[in-house]
């Protein structure tokens, strides 16, 4: 997950171009484009570079880091009533840095920091998907990130620390309440971290290509108790389930040749969880670039090389809406846990038309771990499709 | 077909007579229309230029006198998920090069802006990243770019509020249509950060634009504003700027039907004269057996023909003129209302059509009577002339009782205490159709008294000149109403602009007390109050007062106010219609009270005792009013108060300009130049002295009745051509009368002096009979118009030149009149004149 940073490096322009020219999201037809359209810019120059490990501390590395180019806030999960009906939701905030440095102004308006916000809610019995999207900028406090009490808003969709303490020692672990409403869907959730802050890659330095550079800052929150309500159709569930954290910053660029990324989040029955992304390559000289974090119940963390796993693609789906193809079912072998496992969207209609284009949605899991049977439930990312 | 015949055979065999009425009413015709056309072009850029802001917004947010508290956008938004709203921070700034010339620097938030409205449509092309990134960045359209001769990217050095910047211009757009592109003219585009620091409007917001569905959204923001602000509809700020150039539009309409009422006098005269001079060709064409219904409809024809001509004329020479006009009313508009960019004529079918109907119908009009005349023609061939001549006389009588009916409605609509504008114009028409049927009475008196000196004066001819125009009553009477009318216009026109002239340069120098005046720029921004203290300190300098003009906007209209600190004997400078300055002045400086200016009186039907209601950041709140004052600065009006009242209720200390009295001795002029060199370089801060000032309202003034004097003008070239083509044809039909005289022993020269002494005797009576109806308009503008269109109280101001003017006029008209067919006649032989009879 983490390399979609680097491709929306020049997405404020891109945005806000298409909200003016098209009326912006509620606009009749959706203003879309592929990601790979986006990332073009190589200019990294005055912004801070993720070249080495840094230890993350918190609750300071849960707010923003302005001197990085982009940077965003995932919060996935998957929930359901109590007689069963299925939903999945997903907020993130990006946060985009224009120019490296802030503009020289007295005016309370003047930023170099955009923000953007994507609201979806998957409502799998009912077969509906809503989203929704938000740009502002951040300053005059229409949107933005404190740190301590922790608070990610933009305009009225926003989460904030809920006042809860977290277990004792836990590292980074917060109590949360996300509230977003668009005219189809909302959600007024309760998440509580069950397990510490989970660094990906080196130490939370993730690497993306064999550039030096072409990195991120990565941790996750892998395993979030989640409660409260959630409004499709003029109706109000009452839900629980789990939720899913990620927090990534960085500056760089895709390498050339990489065309877009698939990217795994699954929380599994045995209350371990799992987290891999893979780019793919236009060019078959390249190395593929892939990495992974299996997370055992008492939250250690196993780091997945590319030869540690394997992702297979099963099944295909083409989108009505944008007549791109993507993979549809997964199977995943994780050798080193004897892991496999079948990944199937509980909804083939998760496409993200939004800016940019891109499929983000709630998936299943099921098969074995160590012999034994093992189900799932998460969320799974696909970009650079055409 | 025969009738046609013969209508088209008089038509050409009195060309000039036909040239000359078809040129009256084209000139008629083209002035209404391009009034109407320069009206509605001016009305249809400030439309747009609303729409443009306004976009697909259905409501503002407006606040106090410096806009709105920004965080009240962040609230809306961010604690009351309000979605479809959009911050708007705007002001006007002069560049430094290129004249000073004024721009508009709109401020929105690209990142926010999800509207559809043609400014950002014409921004579509451009990289918003850049307005938020880039220090300054500004955006113009590609037109406006090339006119400034700025390469792009490039950079413009502006003046505001916010003192002297840089503005980087960092791309340029291409509006969609000609229409934005006029639109977006004299605008820049900026970042909403950019436009806060330029336009010194930092923390505050112009306005807040939304679009609203329903009125429980209205209602759910209504409860959600601050006491400062409030909510309207975007029609109303529209309507509310529109209403305040009404009366000035309706002054300018008003005038150009005054050119086409001569011009239908015109064809009244022509067709009249045409008539008579056809008597016997249609007593027999009568005992042929034609109808009475086809000789009106041949008459009417052959008037319509000339109307059709004269006003397919008109509509080309409207529109080519309203072109002139165009710059003219824009200038007033920008001088006395708002800031209006108006660069094309836009050329409205309505107007076009508005024109030709008026036009036509004018001609209709006039015609009815002379083919009504026609078809009463009995049919008998012993036609006389003398029998004519004497129905005419015998019909003033009955014309002047007539002229009862018109004077007294013009009496009633005149009088009508509260009456409006429309009836004032209304009254004004029917007065002078009034007096049009009074003429051939008075004109037969001026005759009887001018009889025995033009007698002792000029002999027989002098005799013969006086008989002439009672003989031939039955043309000249027209002919002179026609002269009178046209001359009276302008003698009364001429006046009122005179009298409100020098009623506002008497009110300018009791107003104007103090030494020197330091403003702001062309009002594109405010003093620092540093400038101030330091000029205070100067031991020359005795005292000074600070103004502020700003304005407030609400949803019922737009309210100027004028601050100013004045001390009691500032104070008194201000000279009051009701109430008087010691009396108000302890309630003005308690802040109990304001004073608001005449016309804000009228307009808003306000007076001593009554209250004002003002909106001010804490709410809605009354003011006492103390005082009435004269004030020709506004036409809508202001209400005046003092700086401790201003800033007791609004969060607002900026200054417009400020007053310098010096000490007695001082060297005024050496003190101002030491002053601009020492205190005021480059602070972008204009002084003037009060002469300077004095003499700069009288500019703004005179450019104000440009328009005015250019339908003027107009008006009187209208009535010498008709004037010029009645009495031509007057003498030119007398051809056989001369050459019995001619054959008399008359000498060419003695024809010469009877022609000319006669055509000068209906000028000289035309223009008689015009200085009292002259005298009686300027009084109706002055009294009437005037304070219907504007409240102001103007003094009388008769000088004699505008008599006089009009006096020359009528008599030059008349004269040249007569030069060309007595020229003509005097060259003609007796014996071929009277072979060709």
């Amino acid at each position: 997950m983490n390399s979609v940073t680097a491709g929306l490096r020049s997405l404020p322009a891109v945005a806000a171009l298409w909200l003016i020219a098209c009326g912006g999201p509620q606009g009749n037809a959706p203003p879309v484009q592929s990601v790979v359209e986006t990332l073009s810019s190589t200019d990294t120059q005055g912004y801070q570079r993720a070249m080495a490990p840094t230890p993350f501390a918190f609750p300071r590395d849960h707010g923003a880091h302005p001197g990085f180019k982009s940077e965003w806030w995932y919060f996935t999960g998957n929930l359901s009533t109590a007689d069963e009906r299925r939903f999945g939701f997903q907020f993130t905030l990006f946060r985009f840095a224009v120019a490296p440095e802030p503009p020289v102004s007295a005016s309370a308006w003047a930023t170099n920091q955009a923000y953007m916000a994507h609201f979806a809610v998957t409502d799998v019995d009912g077969d509906g998907f809503y989203h929704d999207e938000r740009v502002a900028r951040g300053a005059l406090g229409l949107a933005g990130v404190d740190s301590a009490p922790f608070r990610a808003w933009l305009e009225d969709w926003r989460v904030t620390a809920d006042g809860a303490e977290p277990a004792r020692g836990c590292d980074g672990c917060l109590s949360l309440r996300v509230t977003a409403a668009s005219d189809a869907a909302a959600i007024a959730l309760s998440l509580t971290s069950t397990k510490p802050a989970v660094r990906h890659g080196d130490n939370g330095l993730s690497q993306k290509s064999a550039t030096p550079g072409n990195a991120s800052y990565y941790y996750s929150l892998t395993r979030m108790a989640t409660t409260g309500t959630l409004r499709v159709g003029g109706e109000t569930h009452v839900v629980s389930g789990l939720s899913w954290f990620d927090h990534e910053w960085s500056t760089s660029a895709l390498e050339a040749g990489q065309t877009g990324w698939d990217w795994f989040s699954l929380q599994l029955s045995g209350a371990a969880e799992l987290m891999l992304y893979r780019f793919r390559n236009r060019d078959a000289a390249l190395a593929e670039f892939a990495s992974g974090s299996y997370v055992d119940p008492d939250g250690g963390v196993t780091r997945l090389h590319p030869g540690d796993f394997a992702i297979e693609v099963l099944d295909a789906w083409t989108s009505p809406v944008s007549g791109v193809a993507y993979p549809a079912k997964w199977r995943i072998r994780v050798p080193r846990r004897a892991l496999e496992l079948e990944v199937t969207p509980r909804l083939p209609r998760q496409e993200m038309n939004t800016t940019f284009r891109y499929w983000e949605g709630s998936v299943s899991a099921t098969g074995r771990e160590a012999g034994r049977p093992v189900s799932g439930t998460g969320y799974v990312e696909l970009t650079g499709y055409q | 077909m025969m009738l046609a015949r013969v209508s088209l055979r008089n038509l050409l065999r009195h060309p000039w007579q036909s040239i000359l009425s078809m040129v009256g009413i084209a000139l008629g015709v083209a002035v209404v229309i391009a009034i109407d056309l320069t009206n509605d072009s001016a009305r249809r850029a400030f439309k747009l230029s609303n729409e443009m802001v306004a976009g697909q917004a259905t409501h503002h947010i407006i606040g106090g006198p410096a806009g709105l508290d920004e965080t009240l956008y962040r609230d809306l938004r961010v604690e009351h998920g309000l979605r479809q709203l959009w911050p708007v921070v705007e002001g006007t700034v002069r560049l430094v090069a290129h004249d000073a010339e004024r721009l508009s620097v709109i401020g929105i938030d690209p990142l926010a802006q999800t509207d559809n409205s043609a400014i950002y449509r014409a921004t579509r092309d451009l990289s918003a990243t850049e307005l938020l990134s880039t220090d300054n960045a500004a955006l113009l359209t590609d037109a406006t770019a090339r006119r400034l001769g700025l390469a792009i990217p490039g950079e413009l050095k502006v003046r505001g509020a916010g003192g002297l910047h840089r503005l980087r211009v960092t791309a340029a757009g291409k509006p969609g249509s000609a229409l934005e592109e006029q639109a977006l003219r004299a605008v820049v585009l900026t970042d909403i950060a950019t436009a806060q620091v330029v336009t010194g409007r930092l923390g505050r917001l112009t306005r807040i634009d939304l679009e609203l569905a329903g009125p429980e959204a209205v209602a759910r923001v209504r409860r959600l504003l601050p006491p400062e602000a409030e909510l309207a509809g975007s029609a109303s700020r529209g309507n509310a700027l529109r209403q305040m150039t009404r009366a000035f539009e309706i002054n300018l309409t008003a005038l150009s039907l005054l050119a086409l009422v001569v011009g239908m006098f015109l064809i009244y005269n022509t067709m009249t004269v045409s008539v008579l001079q056809r008597h016997a060709q249609i007593a027999t064409l009568r005992t042929l057996g034609v109808g009475d219904r086809e000789l009106f409809l041949a008459v009417g024809g052959e008037a319509l023909a000339l109307g059709v001509l004269g006003v397919l004329a008109g509509i080309a020479l409207g529109i080519s003129l309203s072109h002139q006009l165009l710059g003219l009313v824009a200038q007033t508009i920008n001088d006395l209302y708002f800031r209006l960019d108006v660069q094309k004529v836009s050329i409205s079918a309505l107007s076009l059509a508005k024109g030709v109907a008026l036009g036509i119908g004018a001609t209709v009009l006039a015609a009815l009577a002379p083919a009504l005349e026609a078809s009463r023609v009995p049919p008998q061939i012993t036609y006389t002339r003398s029998g004519q001549e004497s129905a005419a006389r015998s019909s003033v009588g009955r014309l002047a009782r007539w002229a009862l009916a018109p004077s007294a409605a013009a009496a009633v609509l005149l009088a009508l205490p509260g009456g409006n504008l429309y009836a004032g114009f209304a009254g004004l028409f029917f007065a002078i159709f009034g007096f049009a049927l009074l003429a051939p009475a008075l004109l037969l008196l001026i005759v009887r008294i001018t009889h025995r000196g033009l007698s002792r004066a000029l002999g027989l001819i002098g005799r013969m000149a006086g008989r002439g125009v009672t003989e031939s009553l039955s043309r000249t009477r027209v002919t002179v109403a026609a002269l009178a009318v046209a001359v009276s216009a302008t003698v009364g026109v001429g006046i009122m602009i005179t009298s409100f002239r020098a009623t506002v340069e008497h009110w300018l120098v009791n107003y104007l007390r103090a030494d020197l005046y330091v403003s702001a720029s062309g009002g594109a921004g405010n003093v620092d109050p540093g400038v101030i203290r330091r000029v205070a300190a100067l031991p020359e300098v005795a005292s000074i007062t600070t103004a502020r003009w700003t304005k407030l906007d609400g949803a019922a209209g737009r309210t100027q106010l004028f601050v100013l600190d004045a001390d009691a004997a500032a104070f008194a400078n201000f000279q009051f219609k009701h109430g008087d300055a010691a009396g108000a002045w302890p309630r003005f400086k308690s802040g109990e009270a304001v004073i608001v200016s005449e016309p804000y009186a009228y307009h808003n039907r306000r007076g001593v005792g009554d209250t004002v209601v003002l909106r001010t950041d804490s709410g809605t709140r009354e003011f006492a009013i103390a005082g009435v004052f004269y004030d020709y600065g506004s036409d809508r009006g202001v209400v005046a108060l003092h700086r401790d009242t201003y800033q007791r209720h609004w969060a607002d200390a900026a200054i417009s300009s400020f007053a310098v009295y010096l000490d007695p001795g001082v060297d005024a002029e050496r003190f101002a130049a030491a002053l601009e060199r020492d205190v005021l370089a480059g602070s972008g801060l204009t002084l003037r002295s009060n002469r300077q000032l004095r003499a700069l309202s009288m500019d703004i003034f005179d450019r104000t009745f440009a328009v005015t004097q250019v339908l003027r003008v107009l008006t009187v070239v209208i009535a010498v051509i008709g004037i010029f083509s009645a009495l031509m044809s007057i003498q030119l039909e007398r051809g056989r009368e001369f050459a019995v005289l001619r054959a008399n022993g008359f000498t060419p020269r003695q024809l010469w002096a009877l022609v000319t002494t006669e055509t000068g005797l209906l000028g000289l009576a035309a223009g008689v009979l015009a200085l009292p109806l002259g005298l009686f308009l300027a009084l109706a503008l002055i009294f009437i118009i005037n304070q219907r269109s504007f409240g102001w109280t103007m003094q009388v101001w008769l000088t004699p030149e505008h008599f006089v003017l009009g006096l020359a006029l009528a008599v030059g008209a008349g004269l040249l009149a007569g030069l060309y067919p007595a020229l003509r006649l005097a060259r003609t032989p007796p014996s071929f004149a009277l072979r060709h009879e």
